[in-house]
């Protein structure tokens, strides 16, 4: 991990229809090759955030917004949408508007081809990305006929073929069945570890963030609350808790024997979890 | 979302390079043209398109269900165009107060195939043309890249609208609403419920939509890059040639007195 690859200073953000702020000064840092999980109920302004630092924000969904953000070194309320391009990639929940042609191998090239590349490039981008998606042999498919899960992995792999530094996810499983969010969460664990891309994750499955991310940052009313490691945050279980956002199975366990009088600490992850029951005797 | 008109095949059509096909289509709308006013010289250009239809893969079913409809439309036209041309030529029948010529019929038949042979042509040509390849022909022509995809994403929503209503018709179907039955203004009123829910998903859609190709940089270069390029073969300068000797053909006889 080196040098911030995300700056946000004094965040404020509302849409052109909204009349208070949905991002109220929010303050970030995100380092290079860091995966960070936003946490927080629905409304909390997770998604505008991350419209923003996509540069989406102004630039193509009308609003105002106000502060400083930095994303690979680029002020994005200056540049806009245009000056990310190549380095910021999003993909967002719905798999079913994310997958426009009529085959793997055109949508994963439709990204590198409208910015301009020479063919040769557009095909080594493909062809990594299918790799990096575990998408090989799918290449003539039509995507329509893919699963939720798979369309999923499409629509993410057509954002890596921009070769982007910075990784964007918004909840890309929550319109996806059990198998489906299994296929996705692993693909994107592995993407961070292979690609040493920054993955920044609007994710609701606290189980998977504690095993992958680096850091957790919890979000209520358009502000970060919480934000620290997956032990740091989710260890207070009861103010994580009033802010709307469940705990690990284990950590609630744990809190609860705690207060019965069992001496422990709070584990946050299963693997802990085994370590620290039985070091209490149970 | 966007799965568009086109029908995977491996037909004849399917194979022939986009700008063959779009020359070809172009070639039906102009003999269409020159036959407008005698319908019988305009009619080998509609077998032509009948024959395309089939030729293209996409089945003598949706061909007949096309004729069917396009039934309906050929009886207005005569209604129409018979009527405006009543002074003129040999009465062949006697509707009412409706007087057929011989003239009104050949010019109602000729304005008829001049809607249905273009349109035919050109459901052909989008039927069998992936939209990935009708954005390329478009380029090649030399629209610009952001409109040549915009033109086909409008072409490709249709269905998708087509595929949208038909789900929101179907849920305020089963919450009771009965768009089939009173007076046409009062049906017509009942499409309220269906046509504002459709309106906010469609616009929803459109939305996110929108929000995809930014962010896979739709419009940062000036010229998009194409790795599937079709590439031109020997079957299409013949595909060319015949279609222009034949519908130049139909053109020079239709312009003859």
């Amino acid at each position: 991990m080196g040098a911030a690859a995300v700056e946000v200073e004094g965040l404020y953000a509302r849409y052109a229809a909204s009349p208070d702020w949905v991002l109220r000064g929010v303050n970030l840092e995100v380092r290079r090759g860091e995966m960070l999980v936003l946490m927080g109920p629905s409304g909390c302004g997770k998604s505008t955030l991350l419209n923003v630092m996509a540069g989406l924000m102004p630039s193509i969904i009308p609003g105002r917004v106000e502060g400083r953000v930095v994303v690979d070194g680029v002020d994005v309320l200056r540049e806009g949408w245009r000056g990310l391009v190549g380095r910021v990639g999003i993909a967002y929940q719905n798999p079913e508007v994310q997958v426009i042609t009529r085959s793997v191998y055109e949508e994963l090239a439709m990204a590198p081809e409208n910015l301009g590349l020479p063919r040769e490039e557009v095909v080594r981008r493909v062809e990594w990305a299918l790799d990096a998606m575990g998408l090989r042999g799918y290449e003539h498919r039509d995507p329509q006929a893919l699963s939720g899960g798979e369309k999923q992995l499409v629509a993410i792999a057509s954002v890596l073929t921009m070769r982007p530094r910075i990784l964007l996810l918004d909840e890309p499983t929550s319109m996806l069945d059990h198998r489906g969010t299994r296929m996705v969460l692993e693909a994107i664990a592995s993407l961070k570890e292979r690609a040493g891309l920054t993955v920044i994750v609007a994710e609701h499955r606290v189980e998977w963030a504690v095993e992958v991310a680096d850091r957790v940052a919890v979000m209520c009313d358009g502000r970060i609350v919480l934000e620290g490691t997956p032990e740091e945050v989710f260890s207070r279980v009861e103010e994580v808790r009033s802010l709307g956002v469940r705990p690990p199975g284990v950590a609630e366990v744990a809190y609860e024997l705690a207060r019965m009088g069992l001496e422990t600490r709070v584990p946050v992850r299963l693997g802990d979890a085994v370590r620290v029951f039985r070091g209490a005797g149970l | 979302m966007l799965a568009g008109i086109y029908v995977e095949r491996d037909s004849f059509f399917h194979r022939l390079d986009p700008r063959a096909k779009l020359a070809w289509a172009l070639m039906v709308l102009a003999a269409s043209m020159a036959t407008q006013f005698n319908g019988l010289r305009g009619s080998p250009v509609f077998a032509s398109v009948v024959l395309s239809l089939a030729a293209s893969g996409l089945g003598a079913g949706l061909a007949a269900l096309v004729m069917l409809n396009a039934s309906v439309f050929l009886l207005v036209s005569v209604l129409m165009w018979a009527g405006m041309y009543a002074a003129e030529g040999r009465v062949i029948a006697q509707l009412w107060w409706l007087r057929i010529t011989d003239v009104g019929a050949l010019v109602a038949l000729g304005k008829f195939l001049l809607i249905i042979n273009p349109v035919l042509a050109f459901a052909v040509f989008f039927a069998s043309t992936r939209p990935y390849h009708v954005s390329w022909t478009l380029e090649r022509l030399g629209v610009p890249s952001k409109l040549a995809t915009a033109f086909v994403i409008a072409i490709c929503l249709l269905p998708s609208m087509a595929r949208r209503a038909r789900d929101v018709i179907d849920v305020q179907r089963a919450r009771g609403l009965a768009l089939d039955k009173g007076g046409l203004l009062e049906r017509l009123a009942k499409y309220a419920p269906v046509l504002i829910p459709l309106m906010a998903r469609l616009i929803g859609d459109v939305w996110d939509l929108s929000m995809v190709l930014a962010a896979r940089g739709l419009g940062y270069a000036r010229r998009r890059t194409y790795v599937l390029e079709p590439r031109w073969r020997l079957r299409d300068t013949l595909f060319l040639a015949a279609s222009l000797a034949f519908y130049g053909g139909v053109a020079a006889w239709g312009l003859l007195p």
